[in-house]
């Protein structure tokens, strides 16, 4: 079921009704069976695998909880880490690493025929932290199997995020049976629901078919027109996620839930470190906090080898976690690189800007630094969205054999304006707004109510107006 | 939770009142004073233009790039091309209802169309054929919509959602509307030097004699009967017959006439049109240069010539 479908509308209305209508344990109750319903839309069986990883880490954690040692505590850390990363090696990595095995060995092992279950990435990651947490005492473990069910798969973030923290949803879950409805909380996520509609809808949707069609016959295509499709994939897969983020928060919200950020206007950020801090918040805090600062101090010493090879580390995980595909691999390395440089060129970079006399411009400097980060993150995402190294390569070649603006083939002259609009859109209201100001601020400011009304009305009107209606799924859902 | 039904109602409420205040105003101001694009304003300009031409052409970018109104003496001198990219007999159907009910009644309508036409009867399909015509709201068009089903009616109920991904287009068109010379439609395609690719096939066509494609062009063979209109069905050639399925056209052709087709000019056999065949025609493999589609238009002239005094409803 897809959050900008006509089939989750009704879904919604009618399990809103209900859950505003029950309380104690029938509220979780509701909860877990609408969660179920909504991830068996797509493939049913695969619910038990999700099952299957909650029993693991549901029980894991009740025995590192109840050991009496310290070896027993580690002991079902390693079980439950090792059964959760099992899953998600068997159902996302076992035929990437049989074809790179087959191909270095000579070998012929066979491949398993399977389609990978939605979001296994996120829940699996969202499992471990629990066990993780708990192990390190930062969490109580959750003895009520219904609220860690509920704390793994509620439908709002089942199927791509945000990625919670057992530390910020279950104490959330825990007072579900109380809380009250409030119109408040309602009003903020349906605001934020309709705007991630937007995005996802005007935004994504109307540049993705343009993105496919050239990357789909990259050979007859210009420099200039790949330099141009792999720019609005930027936009696209910014849109795509961060609108399914704050759809996924916005209906948390509803129901009186507080979801983290996932996104915080990426593209403003003006180095490649300020950008990972606003990007899919919930993935990079989640391996700074259980790879990066592990790695770190696993290296024995804080040297800058040792923060180096952990950051490449940390970013070649964040790449192959989207994929199971050395592209993948490639883009994370890539973010490692640019983290590094950033860091190693950063006085000569200042001292280059004062030489030009640039930090006397500063609103010019900074746009030039927002620029810069652009592109690079989009000469990554060639990779992300090539479906092999050979091709992304070949997409690079053409680009650096030249660029002409007039050979930017457009393809269809009306869908390339409603693109060009609707990236235009998105980015005056998030420059204008929204690096600003947050939903909460702007419903709470003053003529609140009126704002958030506006923000929302403006954003269904475009939906109906100019969205693209094809049903096109979430770019992340394939993670 | 009282509260939050009684704001979400008064939310929908305001919404649907602006929507109709902004689609109102949207159509009456900009949409209807449009008379250029493939959004609608070719529609309009054969409204406003002559509500009695001796014939209209009806179709997809095949009847657009092909068929030249100024070589088709014997259907008369006022003609117009309203070939869209991208249109099956299903939209050509409904403009042709819509034009109807604005009072235009031309003396003949010449559709072109194809046997892939008639090839995928999916949902999706059809909904991608009557969407093209949305800003209009006919019975015609309404039926459709329900035959879809209860999302698409529902969508349909706002303005905003008719005028779907055409304000921009509408928009541009408006603002170049005193641009607009005499025109009858037709866009000839400049030649190219690199020869079309022939490379594909129609093997795999199937012809659906129920699909919602067929029964359109039989109502629309029954519109024209009620307005004393001839209706020619014509279908061009393709490049070295990439397109061509011998064995599923004379099933289509056959059963069309079941469905009460009277006039059908089958030219989908690059055979029937020797003149046609060579690379220098063409532009691509569906689409004929302008020097192949003043020959084809010729060719189409003679055809149309030939054609029984008694097929025609006489007018």
């Amino acid at each position: 079921m897809l959050f900008d479908s006509f089939t989750f509308l009704v879904f919604f209305a009618i399990f809103f009704v209900i859950y505003f209508s029950v309380r104690g344990t029938l509220r979780h109750i509701v909860l877990f069976v609408a969660s179920c319903v909504f991830y068996m839309w797509f493939i049913p069986k695969y619910v038990l695998i999700l099952f299957l990883a909650i029993g693991i880490d549901f029980y894991a954690a009740i025995r590192i909880e109840d050991a009496a040692t310290a070896r027993g505590r580690k002991r079902w850390l390693l079980i439950g880490i090792v059964n959760t990363c099992a899953l998600l090696f068997i159902f996302k990595y076992y035929n990437f690493f049989i074809t790179n095995l087959n191909g270095i060995g000579g070998l012929h092992i066979p491949y398993w025929n399977i389609i990978l279950p939605l979001g296994l990435s996120f829940h699996t990651f969202q499992s471990l932290s629990y066990v993780i947490d708990v192990y390190r005492k930062k969490v109580r473990t959750e003895r009520n199997l219904l609220v860690y069910a509920n704390y793994v798969m509620m439908f709002p973030q089942i199927v791509a995020g945000p990625i919670e923290r057992a530390g910020q949803l279950i104490p959330q879950l825990r007072s579900l049976a109380e809380n009250p409805v409030n119109q408040s909380d309602f009003a903020i996520g349906m605001t934020r629901f309709s705007y991630g509609l937007f995005k996802k809808m005007v935004v994504a949707d109307n540049i993705g078919p343009y993105v496919t069609a050239v990357y789909n016959n990259y050979t007859h295509h210009t420099g200039a027109t790949l330099l141009v499709a792999s720019m609005f994939f930027s936009v696209q897969l910014y849109a795509d996620f961060s609108g399914y983020s704050d759809m996924a928060i916005g209906i948390a919200r509803a129901l009186g839930f507080r979801f983290n950020e996932n996104f915080e206007t990426p593209y403003f950020a003006r180095t490649i470190a300020e950008f990972w801090r606003r990007w899919h918040i919930s993935l990079s805090s989640w391996l700074r906090d259980y790879l990066y600062y592990p790695l770190v101090f696993s290296f024995g010493s804080l040297s800058k080898f040792a923060m180096y090879a952990s950051t490449i580390i940390t970013f070649a995980v964040i790449g192959l976690w989207h994929g199971a595909n050395w592209t993948f691999v490639i883009f994370g390395t890539l973010q490692g690189i640019y983290m590094i440089a950033g860091t190693v060129t950063e006085k000569m970079r200042a001292k280059f800007v004062d030489l030009i006399r640039l930090s006397k411009l500063p609103r010019v400097h900074h746009a030039i630094q927002m620029a810069i980060v652009f592109l690079l993150f989009t000469f990554s995402l060639i990779f992300f969205r090539a479906s092999s190294i050979s091709q992304a390569w070949a997409i690079i070649m053409k680009i650096a054999s030249g660029i002409s603006i007039g050979a930017v083939n457009v393809l269809d002259t009306n869908g390339f304006t409603i693109m060009c609009v609707a990236a235009l859109i998105l980015f005056a209201s998030e420059f204008f707004v929204f690096r600003k100001y947050s939903f909460d601020r702007i419903h709470d400011g003053r003529r609140g109510g009126l704002a958030s009304s506006v923000i929302a009305i403006t954003s269904v009107a475009l939906v109906l107006s100019l969205g693209f209606w094809g049903g096109a799924s979430f770019i992340y859902f394939q993670f | 939770m009282l509260t939050i039904f009684k704001k979400t109602a008064i939310a929908i409420i305001l919404f649907i009142f602006l929507d109709r205040i902004l689609s109102f105003a949207f159509m009456h101001i900009i949409f209807d004073n449009t008379i250029s694009g493939e959004s609608g304003g070719t529609i309009n300009y054969v409204i406003k233009k002559d509500s009695h031409p001796d014939f209209l052409i009806l179709g997809a970018s095949r009847a657009k790039h092909e068929i030249d109104p100024s070589v088709l003496p014997s259907l008369g001198a006022n003609g117009y091309n309203l070939g869209i990219n991208g249109n099956t007999v299903l939209t050509s159907s409904l403009i042709l209802d819509i034009l109807l009910r604005n009072g235009v009644k031309p003396k003949t309508v010449l559709v072109q169309t194809d046997l892939s036409d008639f090839t995928d009867d999916s949902r999706q399909k059809t909904l991608d054929q009557i969407s093209r015509v949305y800003p209009y709201d006919t019975p015609l068009i309404r039926s459709y919509v329900q035959s879809i089903g209860a999302e698409e009616e529902v969508k349909y109920f706002f303005g905003l959602y008719r005028l779907n991904r055409k304000i921009l287009d509408v928009g541009y068109n408006f603002l170049k509307r005193n641009s607009i010379g005499a025109i009858d439609g037709f866009v000839g395609l400049p030649e190219i030097a690199v020869p079309p690719d022939g490379s594909w096939a129609a093997a795999n066509y199937i012809y659906e004699g129920t699909s919602t494609t067929a029964l359109a062009l039989e109502h629309m063979q029954e519109l024209c009967n009620e307005n004393s209109i001839d209706l020619i069905v014509v279908f061009p050639p393709f490049y070295n017959n990439v397109g061509y399925n011998k064995t599923q056209q004379e099933i289509m052709m056959n059963d069309l006439k079941k469905h009460g087709l009277k006039i059908m000019i089958d030219l989908s056999d690059i055979a029937k049109t020797p003149g046609l065949a060579g690379a220098d025609n063409w532009r691509d493999a569906l689409h004929m240069d302008t020097a192949g589609a003043e020959k084809f238009s010729i060719i189409l002239n003679t055809a149309i010539e030939k054609l029984p005094e008694g097929d025609r409803n006489g007018q």
